[in-house]
């Protein structure tokens, strides 16, 4: 299979041009990624204007740090991991202390896998938006890029039983919150 | 891992959004600001220096009056009856000068002689004291008093390339004036040898030999043959950088007229450039020597040496200086704008015929944009630069300060473009190198 070309370009010649501050090839690679990398950015976030300010940074990030990108990996995966660095970072300087829901609160009769299938992208990115910083963070790293409780303990500076507890508690919490969906969309 | 994690994850793993409108170019604001091209700096030196060097030439040369006139100077010498002798001065010698009877002052000076000799050897600039003895017989009055007996006028035309002073102290002798006189002139060109500016006097000194050395700042241009090799293109002008380069060379010069001189010689070129290239994926091969000891009873008993081949993946950051060699024959036509016996000022136009091009060094390849050799003998080279440039154009401005009478200190403000690609056909980019330069050398006159 040949090689994607952007311009007449492979992604890895777009990349030996943008470490030679080739503007259009930085675009390019911009534009190939930019998508996909602002629909994690959202996921991170609480609103879309932070999430625009974490794509930005992130992508700065990409190309000021390109000759660092060893070809261990796929470069979709590096430039991934750089976003979801970026909105970590972000999410600390906050001085917003995370907000804490007692496992307590959260109803018995949650939402099924079956009630969030039926659920698009836009509101399940919604959801996500709408947790805690805390439960959003743990919950992105674990259940959509597979971290690990360790790992994700490291990057979040945090216990690994608080990773733990967290997930779980956002789980719950985005199962109550599709089932109050569901109840008054009936 | 649960059903809602995985359904998260499949759901949002590959989602792709909007991107807001605007990011690009924020982000590209705040990348590193790509460098400005120093050529354009070299162009703004280049045309103040040219600019420099003409002013200068044009208000050294005009400082003093001494242009040349190819026109002969007229005086209209008056007949005057004084009781004393005279003084004419001509404050501004122009094409034609006229000396009218009112310009005739009293002086006390009279029966003086000047030798000849002391007149013909007056410089420019400096006053001629030309002095007539007649009968002082018939001289009457006194004071301030004149007889003011103008009968006529007579012209006197004389050539100023010729020994014009001899020639007005004969022609005013042969007057006969009946009171002595003396008439001070103002004569810059009064003078014996011909200024020993440029252009040669075609009588001698009709040929020269010049030797320069000329400091070059060459500004390449890359275009490519279709917008499918623009990246590439983009690619190779990241990757190569001009650098100071130099010429140098001698020519042999002749006097066709008065004003034109012609030029040809031999004219080696270097344009330096410098290749910078970062390999993101260049693999280091190392050799480990791995020495594996035999314990026998806790005792080393004998040891096995074997070699293992590790490849290290980094980055190479690769520095290559490139050169391109010329070797010309330059056919130059000279035209003196301003001369005077210190400095003259010309422009020259002319083609340079290339003999030989030569390169050296390393560019990024077409095919794949890894670094390849352009060295004469190793792979590519064929393919990619010609082995002959064709013909380039050359224009200066040249600056001779006269040492002495056969030798001139030079000084060229030039420019050269090359009006043929340094590629071959087959290649996707064309090529080319203009050149701004200062040249500074010697000409021998004979």
């Amino acid at each position: 299979m040949s090689p994607l070309l952007v311009n007449g370009r492979t992604e890895k010649e777009l990349i030996k041009a943008c470490l030679l501050q080739d503007r259009l090839a930085q675009r390019d690679i911009f534009n190939m990624y930019a998508g996909k990398m602002m629909a994690v950015c959202l996921r991170y976030s609480r609103h879309r204007l932070e999430a625009e300010d974490i794509l930005q940074d992130a992508f700065v990030k990409v190309f000021t740090h390109l000759s660092e990108f060893e070809y261990t990996g796929s470069f979709e995966g590096w430039i991934r991991r750089i976003i979801i660095n970026t909105a970590i970072k972000n999410n600390q300087k906050k001085s917003v202390s995370h907000e804490e829901i007692g496992l307590e609160n959260i109803k018995e009769d949650s939402a099924g896998p079956e009630v969030f299938s039926a659920l698009s992208e836009e509101e399940i990115i919604k959801l996500i938006s709408s947790l805690p910083d805390g439960y959003r963070m743990v919950f992105n790293l674990y259940a959509v890029e597979g971290f690990s409780h360790k790992e994700i303990a490291e990057l979040l500076n945090i216990e690994e039983s608080t990773s733990r507890s967290q997930l779980v508690k956002a789980r719950r919490v985005l199962q109550e919150k599709v089932h109050e969906l569901y109840r008054v969309a009936i | 891992m649960n059903n809602i994690d995985k359904m998260f994850r499949n759901k949002l793993e590959h989602l792709s959004v909007d991107v807001p409108n605007g990011a690009w170019e924020n982000i590209s604001n705040r990348l590193p600001q790509q460098k400005q091209p120093y050529r354009f700096w070299w162009t703004i030196v280049s045309a103040f220096l040219l600019f420099l060097v003409s002013y200068l030439g044009y208000f050294i040369l005009n400082d003093n009056i001494n242009k040349i006139h190819e026109t002969n100077i007229r005086v209209d010498l008056p007949i005057v009856s004084d009781t004393k002798a005279g003084i004419i001065k001509i404050n501004e010698l122009t094409a034609i000068s006229s000396i009218s009877s009112e310009a005739i002052v009293p002086s006390n000076t009279k029966n003086v002689r000047q030798p000849l000799s002391e007149i013909e050897n007056l410089k420019s600039n400096d006053d001629i004291n030309i002095v007539y003895q007649d009968d002082v017989k018939n001289m009457s009055g006194s004071g301030n008093s004149s007889m003011a007996e103008i009968d006529k006028t007579e012209e006197l035309i004389f050539n100023r390339e010729t020994s014009e002073t001899t020639l007005i102290s004969n022609e005013l002798n042969n007057k006969k004036l009946k009171y002595s006189r003396v008439i001070t002139f103002e004569m810059p060109y009064a003078k014996e040898k011909p200024a020993k500016a440029c252009p040669f006097v075609t009588a001698h000194q009709d040929k020269s030999v010049d030797v320069y050395f000329s400091h070059d700042f060459p500004m390449k241009s890359l275009t490519s043959v279709s917008s499918d090799y623009d990246g590439y293109k983009n690619m190779r002008q990241q990757t190569e950088k001009t650098m100071y380069s130099f010429s140098a060379g001698a020519r042999f010069g002749y006097n066709l007229s008065y004003k034109w001189n012609l030029h040809t010689g031999f004219n080696y070129s270097q344009i330096n450039e410098k290749f910078e290239y970062i390999d993101p994926e260049s693999n280091q091969t190392r050799i480990i020597t791995i020495k594996d000891y035999v314990y026998t009873n806790g005792k080393i008993t004998d040891s096995i040496i074997s070699e293992e081949k590790v490849i290290i993946p980094g980055t190479t950051k690769l520095k290559v200086y490139n050169t391109f060699r010329s070797f010309d024959i330059p056919v130059i036509g000279r035209y003196t704008l301003l001369a005077n016996k210190k400095l003259s000022l010309s422009a020259m136009a002319g083609v340079y015929f290339n003999l030989s091009l030569v390169e050296k060094g390393m560019i990024l390849d077409s095919d794949n944009s890894t670094p390849i050799s352009i060295t004469g003998n190793q792979n590519s080279e064929s393919d990619i630069f010609k082995s002959q440039l064709g013909l380039s154009g050359y224009g200066a401005i040249s600056m001779a300060y006269h040492l002495t009478s056969s030798l001139d200190f030079l000084l060229e403000p030039n420019a050269r473009f090359q009006t043929e690609s340094m590629t071959t056909g087959d290649y996707p980019l064309r090529q080319n190198f203009n050149t701004f330069g200062i040249s500074t050398g010697v000409r021998f006159k004979f």
